[in-house]
């Protein structure tokens, strides 16, 4: 597929690689380490079967039929190949082709951070999938006691080729972390960590001594991002981290979300200066935050307008009494307000966004200080936001409207409020197309789901949002009775249960 | 019209409806639908949206540029009609003023509009105003009698009176009334129901809930009828109004005041914002909390 005039060139550019790592005889180790088998694989050994047991199925099965072809996706750096983009139109012709002359499985691999989250779509629309059957396995990040035993593998074998500083569990562990699931940054990290031997390495062994006291050898479980709500030495550590190659990690809009609506507060003995209100504003007065919802809201890649849209669509769940909700809408009210004007658009969108998340967390009066416990506030489905749909709907019948109208110049909130519903009485036999309907068709709520590509009126940027807890999905959902039923199409049954078992 | 037949005689009763284009400055095309005779032309700029002020411009300029043929029968001006002059954006109304001056000697402009409180003093004093009050509602019923008699239909005049009063001086909705009245039976009865357009009926219940139960959940379930609403080309502020307007008739004396103002208060907003469910949802939530902490004081009052 590479024009050929191309291939000389990248011949000697490898040609030439090998011989500069020779000579520094320092090999990058996610290339000297790359996975030779099955079990050196740090992608959970459910998810490495299912592809397996795909491939045999299809290999035997591809003489009776057509090609089969299989979508691998993924975030970037957890073990796989990556696949090079073409013309989209073309590649679908060569699909298509591919479809019925071919003869061996074609595999596809792309990876799926929510930045190139559209190029899934882009590549293979929904159309193109079902046409072609092409199935779709996608691969979590790799859980990081997966990416530690990963690691740990690595630096046994640099030892036996005589290795000159081993880092400590600690070191391999705060690299297995900031790493965000991403092998490839993860093994870069840990060959900078051991080549290392200036002062950033014995900084982070300094604080290790002073760490100690906490058991590093228990069972406690990583989590990516869970640095921040352990406690305040610690955060030291993973701020040393960030120097040995982190990733910034992004944030999905559900996470986001999720962050903002379960916040919770620490304990104020805890911060040193923490502010006391007088007397009179003291039902004001809130524990410190846990988290920065600014931060929060940066990482998930969406504007705050956006952002605030799923907020104001989700946010009723969530707060128990009216005075809450009023209080709440009173600042959601001010962010949009603060957010109109054309001209100071681009400066005031961020303080729009931080009035709305803070609104909602300060306006939450059931949980204002560290030890309140937000009770009945169990998992709730999240909801996309349905303003821009009903904004698409109320523009389009209301050209309908004006079109079907055109020429007695009415104005059209006299049109729309006067003349076509008494004619809807008048005549009721007269049904026509797009306005005239005017039956309350009811707009069933869209559930947030995972894997969904959100497009909203304005935005061009498209968001990824990953799992969910599905446990207690069914009883909350028929709770709330939402039609999920009619758009679970574009999600991904099969994978999404297995998804779970590789979670869990 | 009739002014027009007084000046011209029958021939400007020939419409045609025609499609304008217009090329903005940033080159955008426009269209604009226009209908005209040969001797007047009526658009509504605010068909466009911002770009209005080309379009003022580009047409008076078109009209104005060519003169009558035959002066001596015929008016030597043509006539422009702008509807919606309330709805004009600043810059076109900027744009009106020297353009009507310019173009005196071969074009006269008759604006129309609701409220002259939005049209800027410049045009205000360059025109000669004419209020044309609301019919009475004697005259509503009269009309609605003439109406009826060339239909060769027999009104009883109770309930002429009864559209009269329910249509709140809109002649136009008075008429579509009555049309929807013989739709539903025919001989009239004194006594029939006058139905209004199905979104006030929705308007209603929704503000019968809201009065009902204060609740988050109950907030969720208006939502969803507001957003319903605005599915169906309800202006939001026309939203807010209908529903400031049966809360008051739920509720207490002594709340109207804070009601009222607290929905001038996201009116306002509203018309500053650009999502306007934030702050219709915001209205119905203070409403909510003012009635319900009334309810309270009032059990309170009780033991």
């Amino acid at each position: 597929m590479f024009p050929a005039h191309k291939l000389p060139t990248r011949v000697k550019t490898e040609a030439q690689r090998r011989k500069l790592k020779s000579a520094l005889n320092s090999e990058l180790w996610s290339e000297k380490y790359q996975p030779k088998n099955k079990e050196e694989l740090a992608v959970h050994k459910k998810k490495a079967e299912e592809i397996l047991i795909w491939l045999k199925n299809n290999i035997t099965n591809v003489a009776k039929h057509s090609a089969p072809i299989l979508l691998l996706t993924g975030p970037s750096g957890i073990g796989i190949p990556y696949a090079f983009y073409k013309d989209q139109s073309s590649l679908h012709e060569i699909l298509r082709k591919y479809h019925f002359c071919g003869r061996c499985p074609l595999v596809f691999v792309l990876s799926d951070t929510s930045s190139s989250g559209s190029s899934i779509l882009r590549l293979f629309p929904k159309h193109i999938m079902e046409e072609l059957k092409i199935e779709t396995i996608s691969m979590n990040p790799v859980a990081p006691t997966m990416m530690v035993k990963v690691l740990n593998r690595i630096i046994s074998q640099e030892a036996k080729m005589g290795s000159s500083s081993v880092p400590s569990a600690q070191v391999v562990e705060s690299i297995a972390m900031s790493s965000g699931g991403d092998v490839r940054a993860a093994v870069n990290a840990l060959q900078f960590a051991c080549r290392c031997d200036t002062a950033d390495l014995s900084k982070i062994k300094s604080l290790q001594k002073a760490l100690k006291k906490e058991p590093s050898g228990s069972k406690k479980r990583l989590k990516y991002g869970g640095l921040s709500q352990r406690d305040s030495e610690s955060n030291e550590q993973s701020g040393q981290t960030v120097i040995i190659g982190a990733k910034d990690t992004t944030c999905f809009l559900f996470h986001a979300l999720g962050k903002i609506f379960y916040f919770k507060r620490a304990d104020p003995h805890d911060a040193a200066n923490h502010p006391s209100l007088p007397a009179h504003i003291k039902q004001h007065e809130r524990d410190p935050l846990m988290l920065i919802p600014e931060e929060v809201v940066e990482k998930t890649q969406v504007s705050g307008d956006y952002f605030n849209t799923f907020l104001h669509q989700n946010y009723l769940e969530f707060l128990s009494t009216v005075e809450d909700v009023e209080r709440f809408l009173e600042y959601l009210s001010d962010a949009d307000t603060l957010s109109s004007q054309y001209t100071t658009r681009g400066d005031l969108l961020d303080y729009s966004v931080s009035v709305a998340t803070r609104g909602f967390i300060h306006s939450d009066s059931a949980c204002c200080h560290h030890g309140d416990s937000r009770k009945g506030y169990g998992w709730r489905p999240l909801h996309k936001s349905q303003w821009f749909s009903v904004q698409k709907q109320s523009d389009l019948s209301r050209s309908t409207a004006v079109t079907l109208f055109q020429g007695y110049h009415w104005d059209p909130e006299i049109l729309l409020t006067e003349l076509v519903p008494f004619i809807g009485l008048i005549n009721p036999t007269l049904h026509d197309p797009g306005i005239l309907i005017s039956m309350w068709m009811r707009s069933g709520l869209e559930r947030l789901d995972e894997k969904e590509i959100l497009e909203g009126e304005e935005e061009c940027s498209e968001v990824r949002v990953p799992d969910i807890e599905q446990k207690n999905e069914a009883n909350t959902a028929s709770a709330l009775s939402t039609d999920t039923e009619a758009d679970s199409g574009d999600t991904l049954p099969g994978s999404q249960t297995k998804h779970k078992c590789c979670a869990r | 019209m009739c002014v027009l037949r007084e000046l011209y005689g029958a021939g400007v009763e020939k419409l045609r409806i025609e499609h304008n284009s217009f090329t903005t400055p940033s080159n955008k095309k426009l269209e604009i639908v226009t209908i005209s005779s040969n001797y007047h032309i009526e658009v509504n700029p605010s068909d466009v949206g911002i770009h209005d002020r080309v379009v003022v411009q580009e047409m008076i300029k078109n009209v104005a540029q060519v003169n009558q043929l035959d002066t001596s029968s015929q008016k030597d001006f043509k006539v422009v009609v702008l509807t919606e002059v309330d709805r004009l954006s600043r810059d076109a109304q900027h744009a009106l003023r020297r353009t009507m001056e310019k173009y005196m000697a071969t074009c006269r402009l008759i604006l129309v509009c609701n409220s002259t409180s939005k049209v800027i003093p410049a045009i205000r004093s360059r025109c000669l105003g004419i209020r044309v009050a609301a019919p009475s509602q004697e005259e509503i019923a009269q009309i609605l009698h003439n109406v009826c008699k060339k239909e060769g239909l027999n009104l009883p005049s109770e309930l002429a009176k009864r559209i009269a009063e329910k249509s709140q001086g809109n002649l136009r909705r008075a008429i579509l009334m009555c049309e929807a009245c013989r739709v539903q039976q025919y001989p009239f009865s004194a006594d029939q129901q006058v139905s209004d357009p199905d979104w006030e009926l929705f308007l209603r219940e929704t503000a019968t809930m809201i009065v009902q139960e204060q609740s988050p959940r109950r907030l969720l379930e208006v939502r969803g009828r507001l957003y319903e609403l605005l599915t169906h080309c309800i202006p939001p502020d026309v939203v807010m109004r209908g529903l400031l307007q049966e809360l008051l008739s739920n509720c207490d004396g002594v709340l109207k005041p804070e009601v009222v103002q607290s929905a001038a208060h996201f009116e306002h907003r509203l018309q500053c914002g650009q999502k306007a469910i934030y702050h219709l949802e915001a209205f119905v939530a203070r409403f909510m909390a003012i009635y319900k902490r009334f309810l309270e004081e009032g059990i309170a009052d009780l033991f």
